[in-house]
């Protein structure tokens, strides 16, 4: 689609949001709890808490959330009967028998954003996970550009921005007498023009009205660090920086990108259901054989893995990165291992190598 | 909307029990086997207790069951293990790709096996003796541990039985009881004792990685090309199909792209399995 730009009011985007919650939609946006901030389910905007600078987490809990049934089962004898969530499914997979919610993200941040359609090729890869794409249909995303990054942040590294619109529908800029919105998506424009009332809020700009992106410059090349881990597997790099690691696994929960999973059974000889949940190449059962051979037995393997996994393997079949540059695994990391400072000791190590 | 994780429920219609801790299980689903080819995979599973991953055992090419083989050793097996003739098994696949028959074809194949690794190796070599005038010489070389844990008992027999078919099986030093006929001694050093030779001929392997590790390079001793060196790599999975992300060896995902690699696909890859 073409994309389409406009002004609005700060009055009229809290207008907007109002009504996108009063016409049933599930709204969902950074909101305080406990003094920390999480992307939650508002009923009035003013429930949002817009200036800070990231949520604790993203939102890919709405994407792929911590536990999802992926069937249920009953048995009598030797007779079993399995239900499919996904014959019901709507914005939740499926998961609550409601059909098509429509589910809003309002002021994500540009990266959270941008980890949905970086998971969706990895859940679309030959087989299709309706109970991803389900959700990721029926997900609509409003950002608003993040102004300053902090000393975590690297999406611009990562081959996004702060205003970068990969994965929103809305992109919104702080400005004018309140907001610039750029229109990305049909999704986008569903929203604008599900009333005629919210079609008023939002007045049409040209697109030189809309504020240009500032120019900014990423600190590092991140193709060097491919290009690293490229050559490098057995470096001794990954064995010393992490021997501080303690494989909590903290790096691979709060990452918006970070999608493998676990499959169990949990229930009784009844009745009960196969799940999957969140798992960590961080921990060492992750790779176990039952023979008791583990392919990745040191932190430092597993860390590796997850290097490789995000700036190599991801990118030799989808052409991006498994990384929007968040630094949610750094700022949470009990061991300030920080993932910016690595990608670009590793890319500053490339450019040693090729000289 | 398809939902790739449901399992279809096969019926079991034979167990044979391998060993004091394996099995090998027969499933139909509608009365009959179904299409796979010999090196894929399928998602085993009792259903509330959990769901594993296992080659086919048996040769794809005899329609009345198929088959897969199990030691009891977590969760999932140990609820396989309690399941009886007659009871359902989830089962998802097959998966994976297979072994290139048409490369085969014409040649001396030797088929070496350690361990519960015999199952995918039984597999194609049931296959290749079902369409036994296809192929030249055919060595099978089989290890375990001791004579206790030696599996297959019946289809070995069965495999002695073809013409130009030599059967070798061996346990590890240690591992025979006073009445042991086979050989004593490990996969790699049994194996250089065959009168086997690389040319126009092709090896196939599977068993633990140390095995696999010290059997390539005496394959490589006797001659045997790197291309014509075909193994399949056992790596932990969950979906199977490219999703749960933790079978791959750098790029490559074992469940997609294998689990069947030649010896020189393999050498290309990091040492990550």
């Amino acid at each position: 689609m073409e994309e389409k730009y406009y002004e609005i009011s700060s009055d009229n985007i809290e207008k907007f949001v109002n009504n996108l919650v009063a016409q049933n939609n599930e709204v969902i946006a950074p909101k305080d709890k406990d003094g920390d901030t999480f992307y939650d389910k508002i009923t009035d905007f003013k429930d949002a808490d817009l200036n800070i600078l990231l949520p604790k987490l993203s939102f890919k809990e709405y994407l792929l959330p911590k536990t999802e049934t992926l069937f249920e089962y009953s048995i009598s004898g030797s007779n079993i009967n399995i239900l499919d969530p996904l014959e019901n499914a709507g914005a939740d997979g499926g998961n609550s028998g409601k059909k098509s919610v429509k589910r809003i993200i309002f002021g994500s941040r540009p990266c959270d954003a941008g980890a949905g359609p970086i998971m969706e090729k990895v859940f679309n890869w030959d087989y299709k996970d309706e109970f991803f794409n389900e959700k990721f249909k029926n997900l609509y995303i409003i950002s608003i550009a993040c102004v300053q990054p902090d000393n975590y942040c690297f999406c611009t590294e990562a081959q996004l921005s702060p205003e970068s619109s990969y994965g929103s529908d809305i992109l919104l800029k702080k400005g004018g007498s309140g907001y610039y919105a750029k229109v990305i998506t049909e999704k986008g424009l569903e929203l604008i023009n599900s009333t005629s009332e919210n079609a008023g809020l939002f007045k049409e700009i040209p697109k030189e009205a809309f504020p240009a992106d500032k120019d900014w410059k990423a600190a590092f090349d991140i193709k060097k660090t491919q290009g690293f881990l490229d050559k490098n597997f057995t470096s001794s790099y990954f064995q010393e920086k992490f021997l501080s690691c303690i494989g909590c696994g903290i790096c691979t929960y709060t990452c918006p990108t970070c999608h493998c999973f676990d499959i169990q059974d949990e229930g009784t000889n009844e009745k009960g259901k196969r799940i999957r949940n969140w798992d960590s190449c961080q921990f060492g059962i992750f790779t176990l054989h039952t023979s008791g051979h583990n392919p990745r037995v040191t932190q430092g393997d597993r860390y590796r893995q997850r290097l490789m996994h995000k700036f190599k393997v991801y990118n030799e079949k989808f052409n991006k990165y498994l990384c929007v540059g968040c630094g949610r695994c750094s700022r949470n990391c009990p061991e300030d291992i920080d993932l910016r400072e690595i990608t670009s000791e590793l890319s500053l190590m490339e450019d040693n190598i090729t000289q | 909307m398809e939902n790739i994780y449901l399992p279809k429920l096969a019926v079991i219609k034979e167990i044979i029990q391998e060993t004091s801790d394996t099995k090998t299980v027969r499933l139909t689903v509608d009365g009959a086997s179904i299409d796979y080819l010999p090196g894929q995979f399928g998602e085993f599973s009792c259903i509330g207790e959990g769901e594993s991953t296992f080659g086919f055992a048996s040769s794809s090419l005899r329609k009345e069951f198929f088959e897969f083989s199990f030691r009891t050793s977590g969760r999932a097996t140990a609820g396989i293990n309690s399941l009886n003739v007659g009871d359902s098994i989830g089962f998802r696949g097959p998966y994976g790709n297979f072994f290139d028959t048409g490369k085969m074809k014409g040649k001396d194949i030797i088929f070496i096996g350690g361990g519960i690794g015999m199952a995918p190796v039984k597999s194609i070599l049931e296959y290749c003796l079902d369409e036994r005038n296809d192929y030249g010489k055919i060595t099978v070389l089989y290890g375990a541990k001791t004579v206790m844990d030696l599996m297959y008992k019946n289809a070995i027999e069965e495999w002695k039985s073809f013409a130009n078919t030599d059967v070798v099986i061996t346990v590890d030093p240690g591992g025979e009881t006073p009445d042991w006929k086979g050989r004593v001694g490990f996969v790699p050093t049994i194996l250089e004792e065959l009168p086997v030779k690389g040319n126009n001929a092709i090896a196939v392997v599977c068993g633990p990685p140390i095995m696999i590790k010290f059997v390539l390079k005496s394959l490589e001793k006797m001659g045997f090309n790197k291309e014509d060196i075909i193994t399949t790599l056992e790596n932990r999975m969950k979906c199977g199909i490219g999703k749960c992300g933790r079978c791959n060896i750098g790029s490559v995902y074992v469940c997609k792209e294998g689990p069947v690699f030649t010896a020189k696909e393999i050498e290309s890859m990091p040492n990550d399995f």
